[in-house]
């Protein structure tokens, strides 16, 4: 029998990924990271292609996206064509613990809402390090714990709104791991999220079009799959946004340069 | 189709030393010690080392369509 699929599964499927802070945080990673024309950035763990193929478009960079889902990489193709930049963005899949690329080769590396997820994040920092040319930076948009311990309800709403493995680490934690892998110029801001404003960027972020190909792939999905009908079930029955939610759970840009 | 941009800097995720691509659809690990290969379907080549594991002890000449 085939394994449960998972949250990734899902949005690989349906085509839609996100990361906390929207649109409005990756312009301000892209800045913090100095991307901008003629550099050569590598977007770890792109999911379905918006951030590099927003960064190819508007900074006119070429842009290698990979990710660990093939289902993924394949939406990111896709999207690539559809936007007119296939000549400039490349896909692979892969894993952000072990990169397969050269040492030293991009101006820039980013992630969003990715390093909260692998087992060893240190081992992914420093692979993001490694392909990274000397001058260049690193720059994470990762969940945060903004006070810690959390308590129960707000864990499981961060799991089921990022992703059920996720891991948030401390604002120290993050940029511990940036200080691990030798990073320099160390950047640390941290945001509460605003459950309505998360909304509007997801909008923002895939346009109205965009939004109903996604809500299209959504409804068949859940015609098609007993799997999917299930996991709406559960996420019904995990309730409402905590009240106490913005006072622990956020995200953070975290930028170092090698 | 793979671009020879992207081939010239792909390194093997295992052990980072150079990939060859052969018979159009495998990237090949150049270095003899580690024998890793990755397949390229639908265009898209799977850079992972579980996937690499799997083709170790087959020959680049048996390598069939993935």
């Amino acid at each position: 029998m085939d394994k449960e699929p998972t949250f990734f599964d899902f949005a690989a499927e349906v085509g839609l990924t996100k990361h906390l802070g929207g649109l409005g945080a990756t312009e301000e990673l892209i800045e913090l990271c100095h991307i901008g024309e003629g550099k050569y950035v590598l977007d770890v763990g792109c999911g379905a292609g918006v951030t590099p193929c927003f960064i190819a478009k508007r900074y006119g960079c070429r842009v290698v996206g990979v990710d660990i889902s093939e289902g993924m990489i394949e939406r990111s193709k896709e999207r690539a064509k559809r936007e007119g930049v296939a000549d400039r963005v490349e896909f692979r899949v892969a894993d952000a613990q072990d990169l397969p690329f050269e040492d030293d080769l991009f101006d820039a590396v980013i992630t969003e809402s990715v390093t909260a997820f692998p087992e060893d994040k240190q081992r992914a920092v420093n692979e993001y390090a490694r392909v990274t040319k000397p001058g260049g930076y690193i720059g994470l948009n990762e969940s945060t714990w903004l006070k810690v311990p959390p308590p129960p309800e707000v864990v499981a709403w961060a799991s089921q709104e990022v992703g059920a493995s996720v891991k948030p680490l401390t604002s120290d934690a993050w940029a511990g791991l940036l200080e691990g892998a030798a990073l320099r110029e160390v950047i640390v801001r941290t945001y509460e999220i605003n459950t309505q404003n998360e909304a509007r960027g997801v909008l923002r972020r895939y346009g109205c079009r965009g939004m109903l190909g996604v809500l299209g792939r959504i409804l068949s999905l859940y015609a098609r799959s007993p799997a999917y009908r299930r996991f709406v079930k559960e996420v019904r029955e995990g309730g409402l946004t905590p009240e106490n939610l913005d006072e622990y759970f956020g995200y953070g840009l975290y930028v170092g340069r090698k | 189709m793979i671009s020879d941009d992207l081939l010239a800097i792909l390194a093997c995720p295992a052990c980072k030393v150079k990939v060859e691509l052969v018979k159009d659809t495998w990237l090949v690990c150049t270095n003899d010690e580690c024998r890793r290969k990755y397949p390229i379907r639908d265009g898209i080549p799977i850079m992972l080392i579980e996937e690499g594991d799997k083709y170790v002890d087959v020959a680049v000449e048996d390598l069939g369509t993935p």
